[in-house]
């Protein structure tokens, strides 16, 4: 294989994984901007959801996709539904830390909570696609990696359409510009906030569906899944969902260029030193917008 | 901006809570000693089997690591999740340096803390450009920095791991026994201890409280807050190193997995649940964390899995940790009994009657006052000359030239958005000017930090109010007079409150709150607040005084008060500027008013002349537009 | 001319102790312009905010079209037929101008009816109509007062609120504001106008009151307000 072909492999990984990593980073960004709340219990969503699918499928003989779609809603009723409205709904103004505080429990608790309660072993899970490569021009396309792509492009397409083309999701993009106003103008901002947790659930209950049979499902996955969510939203850009999409598409290039050609330890050194870069030179990051003092009262 | 919750509670709970603060702030130092002192000879007692010892000897370093973390977090509001990193660095550069380069203990200590305090101090400076919660991430970030260093250095031998560290000897002596190396532990940890205690208390600890209560408003009255938050990130963090380095010689081997991620997570548990913000949170959070688990003889997922419920759990309904029991123990024990609380009554009374108006002003020889010198007389208290500024696209202050007399009471006058909070933003620090100068009695002070500006002699008060609500008012005033004296360290060395004293009281007494000054700040009514507030700006050698917006929403007769404290400062040598909307007191109380514009200068006299000109009605008033030339819009 | 709004003593505030209002009484009738006017400071603001439910408390009595609405919550104040133009910028900066549009109808369950509402508005602001895809950031001081009127235009309101439209606009801008809100008032809308360019304001409207110190000072028609030279005075304390 030539070294062109191995670049085209290369970063169609890259893509593939980054799109995976998009997901988790807008509803990241979805989170932040609706209610000011960082997840730090992101990537433990995820590893949740890949948890039960194995359960559903291997253990409770449900047929996959079903068991792949059980797996996001559990997911998406229990850490988004629910937990906004128990936990979150109580911190409202009790201050940054408290929030930060209970994401933070949380991820503990979930992977604490797998580890002790399910298994501290790695499990594996069914692939969805059989394995296999198709060759397109010499370069070898894995189907898995061509898969995955395309089910994380449906759901951002989805989101995008809802976001655009609904009447709820303009509301909610309202709700994340300008909450104040979206108030004055007969908005449930409220119910704007559940319905990005529940979106952001669903988004990252998918990723770790998708991310399940590629990195074995282990209950610390969590920590490292959720620091590249982070490393996209904040390179990409906090309050921009076009740079949530871009940030994730560069953790997954960086990552699957620094396997190929470096060494795959230090794919996360570089993304560090690419995170602190961002902060130090422009802490918006590439798409995001310096968060001015409003002008706007009301 | 300015933004600031608010906290809806009644006096009494104000009350009961501050007292709940005071017990935790002021907890005795003798207090202290003793339970550090206790902690010091656990590991050595006697009569404990080894691995107790080795326990005992194990939390007590916690306890200095879960310290500094509760420096960080509970006191200047960093959440740092590395805080198990550093353990791990300190532990990794004694042993590498005592097993490859046969270092001794104690030069590689040194290394450790001067390699410690360069990755701190970077860290910190990355940390203070993004907001608290994505400062935390940050951290998580961080320790992935850390455990790459780890395996990349460690792999270098030929064994994974860096068996074989030697204990340290003192004087000759090697501390090889448990017995001793518990005891030097647990004298180093006593003597950590004592470091963060002196840093959480007195001057430093009430910066800390201010940069918690109302970081903008900490800035405004002189404290630095990134230097505090540096200091406290690095000092925190050097805490863990400490502790770190103590570690590997206690264990003797350690290898990448001696310090997983999930350190750093029972660093944080321990704060939270002992208690942040309180000296006793660490001590009781580490024990609690290290121990219990034992009792229990789980697994540490399990009792992590707990712990994170129970965090959980805290946040919601005990944020305070188990340090805080006693508010919550208090308010749980006091709702059962239905008791009026004896002790709010005094408060409340004392409320009512100061808002009637109090005792006299009266002029104390005890506050303080500005001799004009010759060179003072001779030029303007302000000048800004120039001033200009803009706010996407629309000028909020163009060329502005304005000066301020010394000793005169200004007015500073013009419809809403013209431009008067902008000047006054752009005078102390809190906006930049895109040209022009600010000049204070000579000294160019343009562009200066908020902080900077306050030492200089200038201070101000907000539109809304705008000040630590927790603390008394006689804390208030004490922060606001601190940071002007002295340097950071001479006041973490020294605590010279009581030379402060009279001038505090003296300021207490011009404006008539002396029966309060140790209610909370919140418990008192708007009106005392606004008092307050000048109380504020004028404790402490500022010559130039900037009130924005003093009288709005408050009683008339406290209008008076405040009227009054104004002329009383006036006469013993200050020199106002006084944004106010309330025409009737302005118009009697200036010597000259300023009238702005659209960010320009329209006018600028004596009342009468003001007051009938035309321009300025105008501005009030409003212009016609039936005459404009109406485009294709 | 029937009488659409009446507030009878309405107090009202922020923080607990400190009530920016205090027994304030006004009336608006259909098909009228109405200006509060005054010192700074004075509250003006905090009447619109306390009759369209954004003030944390308040006590007194509102009546809209004969119903008691003191407690009633914002959305339903748009139901009902009220529309508020806040102070300052308050549009969705990253929204396209036609999307602030069609946000601006939310609490409508019409969606055909909206979409004629909007065609509508277009034909009224034809200035709007090369910016619908811009987004709203970008466009102007006046441009965003069009839209929020615009967009105000879409609860088919009976009455507005409209707080200080002149603020931070260049005169030419501000007398299009003045225009256009003026032109409401044949379409029998009511207006309900805060305004710190009195003289503006008052030319525009049919009845005035002063709030002074959170109170109500001087009242009456319009034209005599304009003119009389206390009410001028009392802007300057004296």
């Amino acid at each position: 294989m030539s070294g062109l072909q191995q670049l085209a492999v290369v970063l169609l990984a890259g893509l593939s994984f980054g799109s995976i990593y998009s997901m988790m980073a807008i509803g990241f960004s979805l989170l932040w901007q609706t209610s000011r709340t960082i997840n730090f219990a992101q990537g433990d969503f995820a590893t949740l959801a890949g948890f039960l699918l194995i359960a559903f499928v291997v253990d409770w003989k449900t047929p996959l996709v079903l068991g792949a779609i059980l797996a996001v809603v559990c997911v998406a009723v229990v850490l988004g539904y629910v937990f906004r409205a128990t936990i979150i709904r109580r911190m409202h103004g009790r201050g940054l830390m408290s929030v930060v505080i209970a994401t933070f429990a949380l991820s503990t608790v979930i992977e604490n909570g797998l580890a002790a309660l399910w298994t501290p072993q790695p499990l594996a899970a069914p692939s969805i696609v059989p394995t296999g490569t198709w060759h397109v021009g010499g370069v070898p396309v894995g189907k898995q990696t061509v898969f995955d792509f395309a089910v994380a492009a449906v759901m951002l397409i989805g989101l995008e359409l809802f976001l655009n083309r609904t009447r709820t999701g303009l509301a909610l993009q309202a709700t994340a510009q300008n909450a104040p106003v979206a108030r004055m103008l007969g908005l449930n901002t409220r119910r704007m906030i559940t319905y990005a947790f529940v979106i952001n659930a669903v988004l990252a209950g998918a990723a770790g569906v998708l991310l399940a049979h590629i990195y074995f499902a282990q209950w610390d996955n969590g920590l490292q899944l959720g620091l590249y969510a982070f490393y996209a939203a904040i390179i990409g850009g906090l309050n921009s969902p076009r740079g949530a999409l871009v940030g994730g598409l560069v953790v997954g290039l960086v990552q699957s260029i620094s396997a190929a050609y470096i060494s795959s330890t230090y794919a996360s050194g570089i993304l560090v030193a690419a995170l602190i870069a961002t902060v130090l030179v422009r802490p918006q990051g590439l798409l995001g917008q310096r968060e001015l003092v409003k002008e706007y009262t009301a | 901006m300015m933004i600031h919750s608010a906290h809806q509670s009644t006096p009494e709970r104000q009350v009961e809570r501050n007292r709940g603060f005071a017990a935790a702030r002021y907890a005795s130092g003798s207090g202290r000693l003793l339970v550090l002192a206790a902690l010091l000879i656990g590991p050595s007692a006697i009569g404990l089997s080894s691995y107790n010892r080795y326990l005992a000897s194990l939390t007590l370093l916690y306890v200095l690591a879960a310290g500094g973390l509760n420096l960080m977090l509970g006191y200047a509001g960093i959440i740092s999740l590395a805080q198990g990193s550093f353990f791990g660095l300190g532990s990794y550069v004694i042993a590498i340096l005592q097993v490859h380069y046969h270092w001794s203990f104690w030069l590689a200590c040194a290394a450790s803390l001067a390699i410690g305090a360069v990755v701190a101090l970077v860290a910190a400076v990355a940390l203070l450009r993004l907001k608290m919660h994505t400062s935390a991430l940050f951290t998580l970030a961080l320790n992935v920095v850390f455990a790459l260093a780890a395996t990349h250095l460690a792999i270098g031998g030929e064994t994974l791991g860096l068996p074989g560290i030697k204990r340290p000897g003192l004087f000759g002596v090697t501390l090889r026994s448990d017995r001793a190396y518990g005891l030097f532990i647990g004298v180093v940890v006593f003597l950590g201890m004592l470091v963060v205690a002196k840093m959480t208390s007195g001057n430093w600890g009430r910066a800390f409280m201010a940069i918690r209560e109302n970081e903008p408003r900490a800035d405004a009255v002189g404290v630095n807050v990134t230097k505090y938050k540096m200091l406290a990130f690095l000092f925190g963090s050097l805490a863990a190193v400490i502790a770190g380095d103590l570690y590997a010689p206690l264990v003797g081997y350690i290898d990448p997995t001696s310090f997983p991620a999930t350190l750093s997570i029972s660093f944080l548990i321990m704060v939270i649940l002992g208690g942040r913000g309180r000296f006793a949170g660490a001590i009781i959070g580490a024990t609690v964390v290290t121990i219990l688990p034992q009792l229990l003889q789980a697994t540490a997922s399990v009792y992590l899995f707990l712990f994170g419920i129970v965090v959980v759990l805290a946040t919601l309904f005990a944020p305070d940790g188990i340090a805080g029991m006693q508010n919550v123990a208090r308010r749980w024990f006091r709702a059962a009994r239905r008791s009026p609380t004896k002790s709010s009554a005094p408060v409340e009374d004392a409320v009512k009657r100061a808002d009637q108006g109090g005792p006299a002003v009266q002029s104390r020889p005890a506050m303080r006052t500005t001799e004009p010198s010759q060179l003072a007389q001779s030029q303007p208290r302000l000048q800004t000359s120039g001033l200009s500024i803009a706010f996407g696209g629309l000028a909020a202050l163009d060329d502005v030239d304005i000066n301020v007399r010394a000793g005169e009471i200004l007015g500073l006058l013009g419809p809403n958005g013209s431009g008067k909070s902008t000047w006054i933003n752009c005078v102390t620090g809190i906006a930049k000017p895109r040209a022009g100068r600010v000049l204070h009695n000579g000294t160019d002070l343009t562009g200066g930090a908020p902080h900077i500006v306050w030492r200089r002699g200038v201070a101000r008060t907000f539109q809304r109010l705008e000040n630590f609500r927790h603390l008394t008012v006689y804390d208030n005033l004490l922060i606001a007079l601190q940071e002007s004296h002295g340097s950071t360290w001479s006041r973490l060395l020294r605590d010279r409150q009581d030379r402060w004293r009279d001038e505090i009281e003296g300021v207490l007494a011009l404006v008539g709150l002396t029966d309060l000054r140790d209610a909370p700040i919140g418990s008192l009514s708007y009106g005392q607040q606004k008092l307050c507030d000048l109380a504020m700006a004028l404790v402490g050698a500022s010559d130039l005084i900037f009130l924005d917006e003093p009288m709005a929403g408050v009683n008339p007769t406290l209008i008076q008060r405040l009227v009054e404290t104004i002329r009383v400062a006036n006469r013993a040598g200050r020199t106002f500027v006084i944004v106010e909307h309330n025409m009737k007191v302005i118009m009697g109380l200036c010597s000259r008013i300023v009238v702005l514009e659209n960010g320009k200068v329209i006018a600028d006299g004596p009342p009468s002349e003001i007051q009938s000109d035309e321009r300025v009605l105008e501005a009030y008033f409003g212009v016609d537009y039936d005459g404009v030339e109406l485009g294709k819009g | 001319m029937t009488t659409l709004l009446t507030v009878e003593n309405l107090s009202a505030g922020y923080e607990r102790g400190a009530e920016t209002l205090h027994e304030v009484s006004l009336e608006v009738r259909t098909g009228q312009v109405v200006s509060i006017i005054g010192p700074n400071g004075a509250g003006k603001s905090t009447v619109l905010r306390a009759i369209f439910g954004m003030t944390p408390w308040r006590t007194g009595s509102i009546h809209f079209e004969g119903a008691e609405v003191l407690g009633v919550r914002t959305h339903e104040m748009l139901s009902r037929g009220v529309a508020f133009i806040a102070q300052g910028q308050n549009i969705f900066p990253e929204l396209s101008v036609a999307r602030n549009l069609e946000i601006g109808a939310y609490i409508r369950k019409d969606r055909h009816t909206v979409r004629q509402d909007i065609e509508a508005v277009y034909e009224k602001y034809p200035a709007l109509v090369p910016l619908r895809n811009r987004v709203a950031g970008l466009l102007s001081g006046g441009q965003v007062r069009m839209l929020e009127i615009a967009r105000a235009l879409l609860v088919r309101p009976k009455l507005i609120l409209v707080d200080e439209p002149s603020l931070g606009l260049s005169p030419l801008m501000s007398a299009q504001v003045f225009k256009d809100l003026g032109a409401l008032k044949k379409e029998g809308i009511s207006i309900l106008i805060v305004e710190q360019n009195a003289e503006a304001s008052l030319r525009m409207s049919e009845y005035a009151y002063v709030i002074e110190g959170g109170r109500n000072g001087m009242q009456g028609p319009a034209d005599r307000m304009r003119t009389d030279a206390a009410v001028r005075m009392a802007y300057l304390g004296a």
